[in-house]
């Protein structure tokens, strides 16, 4: 046992407890209120079709084939996205050439159904 | 390490023996020879070059045999590689010369079915007890193992069979489980502690209740989805495992990475560390009653994980490794409000640090508790922050400089007193190395492109990559065989070390300072069963 510390932490905490006293509350209302996230963030993902040309790379890098691409010919298909199994790693956003993919801040989508959580999106649309 | 000596060395040692000499990438040597020279040279490789620390042995199923790697550490890597036939394969156990290796062996046992002669304790380390038929990492074997049944008792079998009771009146033994499921432990895993009085007088621990099976899936991925794959290997170091993965990758590419990129890494790195040791020194706190740092060390964790979710978009799964870059980037005001974030987290470490430094219960809980000498250490191949406490200086940060740690100054804190206390201060000092080290990268942050183009197809090779986690030597192991898919990924963490020199620890302390002993260690069980 060390004979040369007799001071207390209770001279270092006071201090911080000053300092926590003072402080606004951090806590959010979250959710009856807003919640703010970066632009960063990776939510949900949507698929513009009008952009989507239906080569498929996020199809095949998605390691959670969380996407499919059912194609009923060259320019006809459906990107199915099922955000379920998706584990929001962005690769198909990173993947995608002409920009299509894109994470949205939406973070919650929760439902009681799990079909409810499947999306189509088909070209034409 | 003189690679050029110890394979003179080895040459002189067994003449009759052709030994090959092979070169690899990231400045690894491996040196090929037959398993029954592996013990014998294990052992000159210690006597004559001093070299102890194994860092894992990989094992993996070439097909028409079963191969073994021993990757050694000393400055740089070297690798014992050698073949077993399929049938019935078994080599010498080397844990008789290096106990760390206990718990690899056990490993490639259960996971390979190669028996490693003269074992003190091969009982199953990640499978279920009931496993059987042929083991995960072998494919076309069924036949041989389909009859087999290995002897591994389960933790109720185990008590009735070490002869004691669970509760002996006249000795005053008794046998105390801890775990899967307890409130000291944050990650399943169980100990059986033998308790006379109130002293442990033996320790048995089981793993393996997370174990998910990720080199095995690995395999079935290809090199993109298993940066995903491999970032859920841990919950709080998930950035050093893609950025080890990567960089084992990229070697192989022949990529030259940005220097941004690198950067970029190397200031996700650093946060990383910060998080998890303030993590860490929020549940070690808990574990011995300090309920107060519990929560300040919780509450200003969140200001490295509030940067790193402004960097790359989550608190945890940061995805912002790609190989061949990084994905995500800071521009000069995100910067700047970082810097300022993190002078108020250095003002707050400023009081964790003079608090657990100065409080007396904080001393009596910790002082001379769970003592690992630097010959245990060795010994056990123990790394990271739990080494570097006990006298061994050793950091691949600085030792083997990955990422951007090149031109960055960095200083790595040792200490000599071996027990819980120089643990707990010394994480909290490399704590602010880390500060010192995002500082840096955020001032002198160079420009140009984030990303290189990395081929989807990987040339056929092999790599041992290293770097330092958070506790310390995280190495992977990636062949390639010219596809999209990796054909071994072998992941060795550092808890895995750790774990090892728990029952040194546990022995012959009072009941009441296990959960020190335990919390003072770091243990990251997710990342150990993988």
């Amino acid at each position: 046992m060390d004979n040369t510390s007799r001071s207390h932490s209770l001279v270092y905490l006071l201090p911080e407890l000053w300092r926590t006293l003072r402080t606004r509350r951090i806590t959010v209302r979250f959710p009856f209120g807003p919640l703010e996230l970066p632009s960063y963030f990776r939510g949900r993902v949507t698929v513009d079709p009008a952009l989507c040309n239906g080569c498929g790379l996020c199809v095949r890098d998605c390691p959670a084939a969380a996407l499919e691409l059912e194609r009923e010919s060259r320019d006809e298909f459906r990107l199915i996205f099922y955000c379920d199994r998706c584990a929001f790693c962005g690769q198909c956003e990173a993947v995608c050439r002409t920009g299509a993919i894109v994470l949205t801040n939406e973070f919650a989508p929760a439902a009681a159904d799990r079909n409810a959580l499947r999306e189509e999106f088909s070209k034409p649309s | 390490m003189n690679v050029d000596s110890i394979l003179g060395a080895l040459r002189e040692a067994f003449p009759a023996v052709t030994l090959e000499f092979q070169p690899g990438l990231l400045d690894e040597t491996f040196v090929v020879l037959s398993a029954d020279c592996v013990h014998p040279a294990v052992r000159l490789l210690i006597e004559r070059f001093d070299i102890r620390h194994l860092s894992t042995i990989t094992g993996q199923d070439r097909g028409s045999e079963i191969e073994l790697l021993y990757h050694f550490w000393d400055g740089r890597g070297l690798t014992l590689r050698t073949s077993l036939a399929r049938e019935d394969s078994h080599i010498a156990t080397v844990v008789d010369l290096i106990p760390g290796a206990a718990f690899y062996e056990r490993e490639v046992s259960e996971m390979l079915g190669v028996t490693f002669d003269g074992h003190p304790d091969p009982r199953r380390l990640l499978l279920p007890e009931d496993w059987s038929g042929e083991p995960p990492l072998r494919q076309g074997d069924s036949a041989q193992f389909a009859e087999q049944d290995v002897p591994s008792p389960s933790i109720g079998t185990a008590i009735a069979d070490s002869g004691h009771v669970v509760w002996a009146k006249d000795t005053g033994r008794m046998i105390i489980p801890i775990g899967p499921q307890h409130p000291l432990l944050k990650e399943p895993l169980s100990y059986l502690l033998t308790v006379e009085g109130e002293l442990v007088t033996d320790e048995s621990l089981r793993i393996g209740y997370v174990h998910r099976g990720i080199e095995r899936l690995c395999q079935q991925r290809s090199y993109v989805q298993n940066i995903y794959l491999l970032e859920r290997v841990c919950g709080i170091c998930s950035h050093i495992h893609t950025t080890t993965y990567c960089q084992g990758v990229e070697a192989l590419l022949g990529l030259e990475v940005p220097q941004r990129a690198l950067h970029l890494r190397t200031l996700l790195c650093e946060l990383e560390r910060i998080h998890s040791h303030l993590l860490w020194l929020g549940v070690f706190s808990e574990n011995i009653g300090f309920t107060t740092i519990f929560m300040y060390a919780w509450r200003d964790r969140e200001i490295t994980l509030d940067i790193m979710e402004e960097l790359s978009g989550g608190r945890v799964s940061h995805a912002a490794n790609v190989i061949g870059g990084v994905r995500t980037d800071v521009d000069k005001e995100q910067g700047h409000s970082i810097l300022g974030r993190l002078e108020d987290l250095e003002r707050q470490i400023e009081t964790f640090r003079d608090v657990i430094r100065h409080e007396r219960s904080f001393q009596m809980r910790t002082r001379e508790l769970g003592h690992l000498s630097f010959e245990q250490v060795r010994s056990h191949c123990v790394v990271g922050p739990m080494a570097r406490a006990s006298g061994v200086d050793v950091d691949l940060r600085r030792d083997a400089p990955y990422a951007a740690y090149d031109g960055l100054d960095l200083r790595v804190v040792t200490a000599g007193g071996g027990d819980v206390w120089t643990r707990t201060q010394m994480r909290v000092q490399e704590i602010f190395e880390s500060l010192h080290l995002c500082r840096q990268v955020l001032k002198e942050l160079p420009g140009g492109p984030l990303t290189v183009r990395a081929p989807r197809r990987v040339p056929a090779g092999e790599v041992v990559s290293r770097a330092e986690a958070p506790r310390g030597e995280l190495i992977y192991y990636i062949r390639s065989d010219g596809s999209e898919r990796p054909a071994r990924v072998k992941v060795r963490t550092p808890t895995m070390t750790a774990l090892i020199t728990l029952s040194e620890q546990l022995r012959g302390i009072n009941i009441a300072d296990v959960p020190a002993v335990i919390g003072g260690t770091d243990l990251c069980i997710a990342c150990v069963d993988r």
